[in-house]
């Protein structure tokens, strides 16, 4: 894809260019809306999972008052197959998501979803499942020192008929605190309790964060020889990013598609994701493959694929394995010096915590019978506790030992 | 032919006699020169004469006569007889028509006029001299002569083209052509023509018609001690030209139109013209009168031109120094040219003086040129050599590493030459060769590349006095590659090409008031559709190669311009093209009545090499008409009809990088247009002031859209990607323009509207339900002006401002939740349904002319000024992406700040 600067980049020798991409919210003017937007696959195999939303104004915000809940509960979603078989109701479990258990697929039948709400039945194109092959490899690549940490995918099918793919991911990463504190410090009771390895933990210096935000990610080996795919690029992050301080472990769904569902897929991501560039086509109604048996004339933005099973892998990414900056910096300052920093008359812990720092360093005492817990040095609640950079202390099932 | 001195100066003693007064003679041979002298020297006469041969003698026997008796006598051998009136005696050819003479009291010039005869390959030079043309001993002298010749500069020999030559005093008037010729049919005698241009010094030729001849015309275009610059010139008369929506540039005279990082450029120039837009500025392809980028013929000396744009369209390929001028026809487009819907964009190279050794280099922030004029044979042959780089690299070496493209590349060069010989005066051979090639990356592992390279050979020849001949050959090649080599894995190299060879005959013919053109053209194409291959070794791409499209496409025309009265003319032509896909040729029939779909596929052909696939034809109508109403008022209309059987592949708004072409083929129609136009033209006194208002009407069928999710690369059948729609438009344009004094320019607005639908009823889901949409370029109101104002004879400001509505662009319709993701996404539905904000861009340029001095040896030029002075971030796009979750909007500008350029140019 050609990038969309290129233009103001030529010309930045000669002008300090403000930036020639800024954001844009005139209000437009509403188009079609309140159209039902349907998401999931028929998998076999599995609990299907499919989601039925509303489509709302660009400039709608989710903490309107009004709710689009049409489809919320009231919906009725069933699987039907060509042999004429229709499955029992999905479970509605609210908020448009209902979920279905999908036996095993027949790889000769066509398999449809179903869907009748508010006297409407709407009906996707009935299909032949499609058979997932394993993912070959997942792997990262840094091409160049501190560069951007790509992931990167491999995998083939035997068949030889050429393969669609869509990847869904989900990330986790381990984050710990800048400082591993000595000691807690309880505001209300102004106490200062020293943490202790074994007995007593610091809850606060492992962490671990979640990412389900997905880009759309489709791929073919429709070019390819052999019906391979190697290494393709999947997504990026920096390397800086904190996603790669500690442990960084990502879940990689391989889904094969039809063709017509990759292209929907495809549509769907340059509209979405590759908009603005110079020589980028204008973005246009994407047809997905769900009709409204009794008006056929009404959109539907959905397209429900029929897949017969599903592959994922999973792979850890240590902070060794790759170049990276640290990236944050943190200030320890004396009680003294955190006195004069928030300009108070007197010292008063209290007030530091109130103010967001926590103690790091416990006053060293060379009497080893004296208990006694006082802070020697402080510093930011987001230099010594992860959960203030968004992480949760429950470890994932999955986490390796020793992490 | 010699020369010769025909007439006299008769001397202008004053002895006071009377016309009594007698002569004798004592029988001798005596010149008529001498009696002549004897005749003034002797009575207060003073003798007028023109085209008597002086040195002729006659016998006198011994006699006394009277100066009546003495005249006849000495004149009885000749065609001559004399007059007598006041003091005066002239002494004319008996058939010459006289009455301009009297009627104009004339005499001077007869009596301090050199008289010259003419010999074809002269030039007339003076103001000052009576050019005879014809036989002036004839005792046949036709009522009317046609007199034809060409004009030319003479400071380089280049033809002169869109200078008027006017019978002085009356509104027949003929036009040069584009290389300088020129017919007009005027009465017998003594007769003045006026030379009027603009850019060109008003000048005026004397001449004494006795016949047909051919009269060539040197002038001084750039003279020296000119008062007034003109930024544009060449025009094509505004008020008796015939064609309807044409306009004529020479580049000579734009240079002083504030450019883009300096450098004048033909297609920007295009561009300010009424009626021709483009999507966003510096963006490659122009849209003519609501046509589509691909419906502009671009020629370039005879050769098709596939991608005119350098850099991303900051230039175009066209070096300003080997231009000698352009042709942009918009309506009525002569049935010589056909091929494309829209428009023709005639483009000439210079020719090289062939005198001289001449050059000119220049350099700007970004390129540089050098421009060469190189004698080879005195008089007669001559080479153009041209060319032009970039060194843009280190704009983009110079951006922050993090910026990411400071690993990137963009540069160009071109380069091109002219051969001009001269066989005689009536065989002129011209060969063209142009090359250029382009690159650019924006990191180490994507590469885009293309050429152009264009040759043919132009045979012009003047079988007689009223028909010519040009006989043209060529060859032209078009192509790009792209490398993509991020991920080794998936390492591609993706190209195309595009080769024609061409052969064109034409013929002029002038019989009365008839101007007859008539030929043929005949194009045979060879396109390698596209070539999608391994880069490198690890490459696990699978080469896959369309099949290549061939075709031949003919065309025979003619044309006649009927001059039905002096004030009403007529052009009708028509044009018949053929078009035959050739095979070898594996193709898919489509179940009849149904769009091609692999659904509908019912059989599957196969054609052998060089087998006729399908034919198309049909004949295009080219009319136009124009009547003076007043000698600087004139009303025209046109109607023509177009066919197009190449197709651009592309659903971006502009040219890209990675567009292709197409052939029509079985299951693609070519491309069928009309457009209907009206004008009214009007100069004010002394054509200070030229105006014009044209308005137009057009519909375009079976332009190529794409279905939506169109797959256009490497498509094996990719007339199921296209639909065929419907398009028209219309518009009003109006325009005034200053081509004489301080202050020239024009001022241009326009009124136009362009839409299109797929209105197949067999498409089940066409865009915007079917109903009729504005384009990408439909941008009502357009405001354009250029100006130069010339302080002195070396500086000149020069002004440029550019507002119009802003473009229809695709907006979504809304947004949903996609739980699946995690985040909102757009969807759309209707194509177009809003505006980015309204364009306004200003420039302005202060220019220091060269020194008028023509005993210096080089001329230097320097242009400084301002792109886009007011800074205003003009939005190029506007569009939404899902971010995070989120939904976001984003303007995008090419140019937010002012862009300061400057420029200097040196000639030798």
């Amino acid at each position: 894809m050609i990038k969309k600067c290129i233009f103001t980049l030529l010309i930045t020798y000669i002008s300090l260019t403000t930036g020639c991409i800024s954001e844009f919210n005139a209000k437009l003017p509403s188009g079609v809306t309140d159209i039902l937007a349907v998401q999931g696959n028929i998998i076999g195999d599995t609990t299907a999972v499919f989601v039925l939303t509303q489509s709302v104004p660009l400039d709608y915000d989710p903490n309107d008052e009004k709710q689009y809940s049409d489809y919320d509960r009231n919906a009725v979603l069933t699987i039907i197959d060509s042999n004429g078989n229709q499955s029992l109701p999905a479970t509605a479990l609210g908020g448009g998501t209902y979920s279905i258990a999908v036996g095993h697929l027949d790889p000769n039948v066509k398999y449809a979803l179903q869907i009748e709400c508010n006297g409407d039945t709407y009906r996707s194109e009935p299909a032949y499942p499609v058979v997932t092959p394993e993912i070959d490899s997942v792997t990262f690549i840094q091409h160049e020192e501190y560069g951007d940490v790509i992931i990167r995918i491999s995998t083939h099918d035997s068949e030889n008929q050429p393969k669609y793919f869509m990847w869904r991911y989900i990330e986790d990463w381990e984050i710990v605190s800048y400082f591993d504190v000595q000691l807690a410090y309880d505001m209300n009771t102004g106490i200062f309790t020293a943490y202790d390895e074994e007995k007593n933990p610091n809850p606060y210096y492992y962490c671990w964060k979640k990412n389900i935000t997905n880009p759309i990610l489709v791929g073919s080996s429709n070019d390819y020889k052999e019906n391979r795919i190697v290494n393709k690029d999947l997504y990026q992050n920096l390397a800086s990013n904190e996603r790669f301080q500690y442990l960084y472990s990502t879940l990689i769904t391989q889904y094969a598609l039809s063709k017509p569902a990759y292209e929907y897929y495809l549509s769907s991501r340059k509209s979405n994701e590759e908009m603005g560039g110079l020589f980028t086509p204008q973005p246009s109604e994407i047809t997905g493959n769900i009709t409204c048996v009794n008006d056929p004339s009404k959109r539907i933005i959905g397209y429900v694929d029929v897949i017969n099973n599903i592959t994922s892998k999973r792979i850890f990414i240590r902070s060794s394995q790759i170049s990276r900056n640290r990236a944050r910096s943190c200030t320890l300052y004396t009680n003294g010096e955190l006195q004069a920093l928030l300009q108070m008359e007197e010292l008063n812990f209290r007030l530091f915590a109130l103010y967001g720092y926590d103690p790091v360093i416990r006053t060293p005492t060379m009497d080893p019978n004296d208990t006694s817990v006082t802070p020697e040095s402080w510093a930011a609640r987001s230099c010594t506790n992860c959960t203030y950079n968004g992480g949760s202390v429950n470890k994932p099932e999955f986490w390796p030992q020793g992490y | 032919m010699k020369k010769l001195l025909l007439t006299y100066i008769i001397s202008v003693f004053t002895v006071i006699a009377g016309a009594q007064q007698k002569y004798t003679f004592a029988g001798d041979s005596l010149t008529i020169e001498s009696i002549l002298q004897k005749i003034e020297a002797s009575t207060p006469y003073k003798i007028y004469s023109i085209g008597l041969d002086l040195t002729d003698t006659v016998y006198m026997k011994a006699d006394t006569l009277t100066i009546n008796d003495l005249l006849k006598k000495i004149l009885s051998a000749t065609p001559y007889r004399y007059t007598i009136s006041d003091n005066r005696i002239f002494i004319l050819n008996k058939y010459l028509n006289t009455d301009y003479l009297f009627d104009n009291k004339d005499y001077d010039m007869l009596q301090y006029g050199n008289f010259s005869s003419m010999r074809d390959d002269e030039t007339a030079d003076s103001e000052n001299i009576v050019y005879v043309i014809g036989d002036q001993f004839t005792k046949n002298v036709p009522a009317t002569v046609t007199l034809s010749g060409k004009l030319i500069d003479l400071k380089n020999g280049n033809p002169m083209p869109g200078v008027s030559v006017i019978l002085k005093g009356t509104t027949t008037a003929a036009v040069t052509d584009k290389n300088g010729f020129y017919t007009l049919k005027i009465p017998s005698g003594r007769r003045d023509i006026e030379l009027t241009g603009v850019g060109i010094q008003n000048s005026r030729r004397n001449l004494m018609l006795y016949g047909d001849g051919v009269f060539n015309i040197g002038m001084f275009e750039d003279i020296i001690d000119l008062n007034e610059v003109t930024v544009i010139a060449g025009r094509i008369d505004n008020v008796k030209n015939i064609t309807i929506g044409v306009e004529k540039i020479q580049i000579d005279r734009i240079k002083n139109i504030p450019a883009m990082m300096g450098e004048v450029d033909i297609l920007q120039v295009i561009q300010a013209l009424p009626g021709v837009k483009t999507v966003g500025e510096a963006s490659s392809g122009f849209n003519v009168r609501g046509g589509a980028t691909d419906q502009n013929l671009i020629l370039f000396n005879n050769n098709t031109i596939y991608n005119a744009n350098h850099l991303f369209g900051f230039f175009s390929i066209f070096n300003a120094d080997m231009i000698k001028d352009a042709e942009i026809y918009k309506s009525s487009i002569p049935a010589q040219y056909g091929g494309r819907i829209s428009s023709v964009l005639d483009i000439s190279s210079k020719e090289a003086n062939k005198e001289k050794f001449k050059g000119s280099a220049g350099i700007g922030l970004v390129t540089s040129k050098l421009n060469l004029e190189i004698p080879v044979i005195k008089d007669r042959t001559s080479i153009l050599l041209s060319g032009r780089t970039t060194y843009s690299d280190w704009i983009l070496k110079n951006l922050p590493k993090n910026s990411g493209y400071n690993e990137g590349t963009a540069g160009f060069y071109d380069i091109g030459t002219t051969v001009s010989h001269k066989i005689n005066d009536r065989n002129l051979i011209n060969m063209y060769g142009y090359y250029s090639r382009d690159r650019f990356s924006f990191s180490k592992q994507t590469k885009y590349a293309y050429q152009n390279l264009n040759a043919s050979i132009k045979w012009r020849q003047i079988v007689s006095d009223n028909l010519s001949g040009t006989y043209t050959a060529g060859f032209d090649h078009y192509d790009y590659d792209n490398t993509e080599a991020t991920n080794e894995f998936e390492a591609y190299k993706l190209s195309f090409d595009i080769n024609q060879a061409f052969v064109n005959v034409d013929y002029a013919l002038s019989i009365d008031r008839h101007k007859l053109t008539g030929g043929g053209q005949s194009i045979f194409y060879s396109v390698n559709s596209g070539t999608y291959e391994p880069y490198g070794e690890m490459s696990l791409v699978n080469k896959d190669v369309l099949q290549k499209d061939k075709a031949l496409e003919s065309a025979l025309y003619i044309n006649d311009e009927w001059t039905i009265t002096p004030e009403l003319s007529v052009s009708a032509g028509l044009r018949y093209s053929f078009f035959s896909a050739l095979g070898p040729r594996t193709y898919y029939q489509y179940q009849s009545g149904m769009i091609p779909y692999l659904e509908t596929v019912t059989d599957t052909l196969t054609a052998k090499s060089g087998s006729i696939i399908k034919n198309y034809h049909g004949p295009e109508l080219r009319l136009s008409a124009r009547y003076i109403i007043k000698p600087n008022l004139s009303v025209k209309a046109g109607f023509n009809t177009m066919r197009q059987y190449i197709h651009k592949l592309s659903n971006t708004v502009v040219m890209s990088p990675t567009d292709t072409w197409k052939l029509s083929d079985p299951n693609i129609r070519p491309q069928k247009g009309w457009q209907a136009a009206t004008g009214l033209y009007f100069d004010t006194e002394k054509k200070i002031w030229e105006t014009s208002v044209e308005i137009y009407y057009k519909r375009m069928y079976d332009y190529l859209d794409y279905r939506n999710t169109a797959q256009i690369l490497m498509n094996h059948h990719v007339e199921t990607d296209v639909l065929s729609s419907q398009g028209y438009a219309y518009g009003i344009e109006l325009m005034v323009r200053k081509t004489i004094g301080k202050l020239n320019g024009w001022v241009s607005y326009s009124y136009s509207r362009t839409f299109l639908r797929q209105h197949d009823k067999k498409i089940s889901n066409p865009v915007n339900n079917g109903k009729w949409y504005p384009t990408d370029y439909d941008k009502p109101h357009d405001f354009k002006l250029i100006g130069n104002y010339k302080f002195t004879q070396r500086y000149s400001l020069s002004l440029n401002i550019d507002y119009n509505t802003g473009r229809p662009t695709t907006i979504p319709a809304g947004k949903y939740y996609n739980k699946e993701l995690n985040s909102w996404q757009v969807y759309y539905t209707d194509r177009n349904s809003y505006r980015i904000p309204d364009y306004f861009r200003s420039d302005v340029s202060f220019n220091i002319e060269p020194s008028h001095k023509l005993t210096l040896l080089t001329h230097h030029t320097f242009s400084i000024g301002v792109y886009n002075v007011t800074g205003r971030k003009n939005v190029y796009s506007i569009y939404y992406q899902s971010e995070y979750g989120q939904i976001k909007g984003y303007s995008l500008s090419i140019f937010g700040t002012p862009i300061p350029f400057i420029t200097y140019n040196i000639k030798f």
